[in-house]
């Protein structure tokens, strides 16, 4: 049974585009599922050709479209078609999980909401992601990940302490809703084994981001507090922040809670003068002048190395990491060492460094990742095999631009 | 009772905090039993956290407590205890899912690791969440969120170039990490019912970060030693206008990477003289050039317009713009109204509250609230008596022994 994979037998029709529709995808392919990507050179997803979106020979080349899409099935499909829109309804008849991220209505729009789906397969289960989900008055927006953390609520506290916000600037939104995503998904297909029950899920990018802040919410609802902008700044932690180190745009986290670690952090760093000073001698005390504490924090910080300050402080039995970017993640000895990354190679854009999952699994089967697929790689698989047509007649679908 | 789409999984959580309660809590909000395990007398860490109402700590009022504890079953137990070892044994037996997020050592010198509980229950899938995973270099490194998002990448490029980077607000890594816990957990559990053999699963906090969020930089970095830095409230090598602004009564997030898109905005502002200078011809050099000018020509419009006129003055016109709403404005917002994200729970010591909801919809096995969050030791007479066998008698000696 050792070679068993957990999704093995489970066919997904990925209409996933961009970013939060497809990772839940690869996640499903990584562990067995078969994936199959559908794309249509009439309807591109965006990020095979970058961000800004100009049609170019880059199909092949955007490394976030590998990370996105590795180990998935790819068929050109024009599903807008009349001969299209039966091949696609083919496919799902053989699938168990349909999942996409279009503008609210556009697959309803062309007869592949899930109410015409369950009339061709009763126990399909679809997925949709939405900025805002699929109802209510703001449903229709166009939004991309910015504006969903902005939505949400979490960029409102994103900035220094009382400044303006600043907003989250990576795709939080979006990577935070395709992996509640994926596990909402794998409820309802364990639902669906152990009842025969397919089902709908309208999933909102926002709200699930919204639920990453349940504390402030609670605060609000409570005492009718609104939370702003707090930086690195947390109640009850003193000193707690990113200090200056030696070494161009170096920093070091430090974070220190009790009355143990503060005076282990004391005796880290030399247990210099400033240190028996009454204003830093309680927490109250240190929390009442805090500027000046973390000035006095960066005196020691800044003549050290990240990593030297980290190791320091950990010797010592004091929370700190080294501030890293992303070449600084790369070289990092524990990442290294528990590998983080992996390497694949794909014919046209050839050695790609991907991501890898983010944990270490004894028991647990996993396909070995490959590349994203080029476009429409698995056409002859998905339209022959899977869908018995010959030879002569994908051809010919691809004479009139029905599989393009 | 509803049939939920785990309400055949049973877990067991032996968590603190954040990032195992958000776990299974996920599991709870789909159905799973989930027994929860505190500490005798203290109980989860996050009882303490606050906030509480009227700002007055008491431990069954915690708001961070309450809504990442909703709909599990509270017990008092210490499994480092051999009283309290052999009562442990017995929930584990029965267990599907073990989420734990104490230092392993700990874990380890009490015989609660994978290698011990796999002997009670040798299908068991253990859920282990540390700040950067139980191998390596760092595998013992103490760590509070500040430092699990420092050495993950995120923080980095948040705030301004010439000051500090920025941790993200309200502990992340703990939620994203739960997240990305409970979807691993139902892949291990889909590999356990095909095989029947026990998973452990190793989850490192600052991977999580490292690998969906930031680990797509890896091969623009190899190619094009492409690294992202701090750029204030502006995203670099994006077209204008990718950022936030202020406007009359607070923040907007505008993003307009499509020109059509950047266009309608012009529209939208009433077609202004300036929209002509030759600058916006090529609006991928603005922000790396000169993003103070082109920001100033947009302030009068912003300044004179509220965050959610502009908000529909642009979505009306196929413009990506949103508000950013602070907590106080998601709470009262209209969509999420019809969209009955929040819910209502009454508990017995914190009384009726609204607590944020789930961000997905489920046609067929939806998310409900069965029970609020558990009173420190709610349930150790239905669990330990009922549940386990205990009589009363062996449950006193228990508790005299501060086992339970």
């Amino acid at each position: 049974m050792a070679n068993k994979l957990p999704f093995e037998g489970i066919r997904v029709v990925d209409f996933g585009w961009v970013w939060a529709g497809t990772v839940l995808g690869h996640i499903m392919a990584d562990h067995g599922a078969e994936v199959i990507k559908i794309e249509s050179r009439k309807r591109l997803d965006g990020l095979r050709l970058g961000r800004v979106f100009e049609l170019g020979d880059t199909l092949e080349l955007n490394p976030a479209f590998h990370n996105n899409n590795r180990s998935k099935m790819s068929i050109t499909l024009d599903w807008n078609s009349p001969k299209g829109h039966e091949l696609i309804k083919e496919l799902i008849k053989k699938a168990d999980v349909v999942n996409e991220n279009f503008t609210v209505g556009t697959l309803e729009k062309h007869g592949l909401g899930y109410e015409d789906l369950k009339k061709i397969k009763p126990d399909i289960i679809m997925i949709k992601l939405a900025p805002t989900g699929q109802y209510g008055p703001e449903a229709n927006i166009m939004a991309y990940a910015p504006l969903m953390s902005a939505i949400a609520g979490i960029d409102s506290m994103l900035g220094y302490k009382g400044d303006r916000p600043l907003g989250f600037k990576h795709a939080y939104g979006d990577v935070m809703a395709t992996l509640t995503g994926a596990f909402a998904m794998m409820t309802a297909l364990r639902y669906k084994k152990r009842t025969g029950k397919g089902q709908y899920i309208d999933l909102s990018e926002c709200e699930t981001t919204s639920s990453l802040i349940g504390e402030p919410f609670m605060d609000y609802f409570m005492n009718g507090r609104v939370a702003g902008c707090m930086g690195n700044f947390r109640p009850g932690m003193a000193p707690h922040g990113n200090y200056k180190c030696a070494g161009d745009d170096k920093w070091v986290s430090i974070a220190v809670k009790t009355e143990d670690e503060w005076k282990s952090f004391c005796k880290a760093i030399g247990n210099p003068s400033w240190t028996k000073e009454t204003k830093f001698s309680t927490l109250a005390n240190r929390l009442a002048n805090l500027e000046e504490l973390d000035k006095a924090v960066t005196t020691w910080t800044i003549n050290l190395g990240d990593y030297e300050a980290t190791e320091i402080l950990q010797k010592a039995g004091v929370a700190a990491a080294p501030v890293l970017n992303i070449e600084g993640v790369f070289f990092d000895p524990q990442f290294r060492e528990r590998g983080i990354f992996l390497n694949v190679t794909h014919p046209i854009a050839g050695d790609l460094t991907l991501y890898d999952l983010p944990w270490q699994a004894s028991g647990l089967g996993r396909k070995a990742a490959g590349p994203a697929p080029t476009l429409g790689e698995n056409n002859d698989y998905v339209f022959g095999d899977i869908l018995g047509l010959s030879k002569d007649e994908i051809a010919k679908l691809q004479e009139e631009q029905v599989i393009y | 009772m509803t049939d939920q789409a785990l309400s055949d999984v049973k877990v067991v959580e032996w968590g603190t905090f954040i990032s195992a309660p958000f776990c299974t809590k996920l599991m709870a909000d789909m159905g799973a039993e989930v027994i929860k395990v505190e500490p005798p007398s203290t109980g989860d860490e996050s009882r303490q956290h606050g906030p509480f109402p009227q700002d007055i700590p008491n431990n069954e009022k915690s708001g961070l407590f309450l809504y990442l504890n909703t709909n599990k079953y509270g017990v008092t137990l210490d499994p480092t205890k051999p009283a309290g070892k052999e009562v442990f044994f017995k929930l584990i037996k029965d267990a599907d899912i073990f989420v734990q997020n104490y230092p392993y050592n700990v874990v380890k010198k009490a015989g609660l690791d994978y290698e011990s509980l796999k002997k009670v229950n040798p299908g068991l899938v253990m859920i282990s969440l540390s700040p950067y995973g139980l191998t390596g270099p760092y595998k013992d490194w103490k760590a509070y969120d500040i430092n699990i998002c420092a050495l993950g990448g995120i923080t980095a490029a948040s705030g301004y170039p010439e000051r500090e980077p920025l941790v993200p607000p309200q502990c992340q890594s703990h939620f994203n990490s739960g997240t990305q816990a409970a979807m691993v957990a139902m892949i291990s559990l889909f590999n356990r019912d095909m095989t029947g053999e026990g998973i452990h699963i190793d989850l490192s906090e600052a991977q999580c970060w490292a690998t969906f969020h930031i680990g797509q930089g890896a091969q623009p970095f190899l190619d094009e030693n492409r690294i992202r830095t701090r750029s204030g409230y502006r995203v670099q090598h994006q077209a204008f206008t990718d950022a936030v602004y202020p406007c009359k009564d607070g923040y907007v997030c505008i993003d307009t990477p499509q020109n059509r898109q950047w266009k309608k905005f012009v529209e939208v502002m009433g077609n202004p003289e300036w929209a002509k200078d030759p600058m916006f011809n090529e609006r991928i050099k603005i922000v790396d050039e000169n993003p103070e000018k082109a920001e100033a020509f947009l302030t009068p419009w912003l300044m004179s317009h509220g965050k959610e006129e502009i908000y529909r003055l642009c979505q009306d016109n196929g413009v990506p713009a949103a508000p950013v709403r602070n907590v106080q404005d998601a709470a009262n917002n209209e969509h999420l109204k019809v969209r009955n994200y929040f819910v209502d729970i009454d508990h017995p010591a914190a009384g009726k509250l609204k607590y944020p909801g789930v961000g997905y919809k489920f046609s067929e096995s939806p998310f409900t609230v069965r029970r609020a969050a558990p009173l420190l030791g709610e349930h150790n007479e239905e669990i330990f008596s009922k549940k386990l066998g205990y009589t009363k008698t062996a449950l006193a000696s228990l508790k005299k022994e501060k086992v339970i």
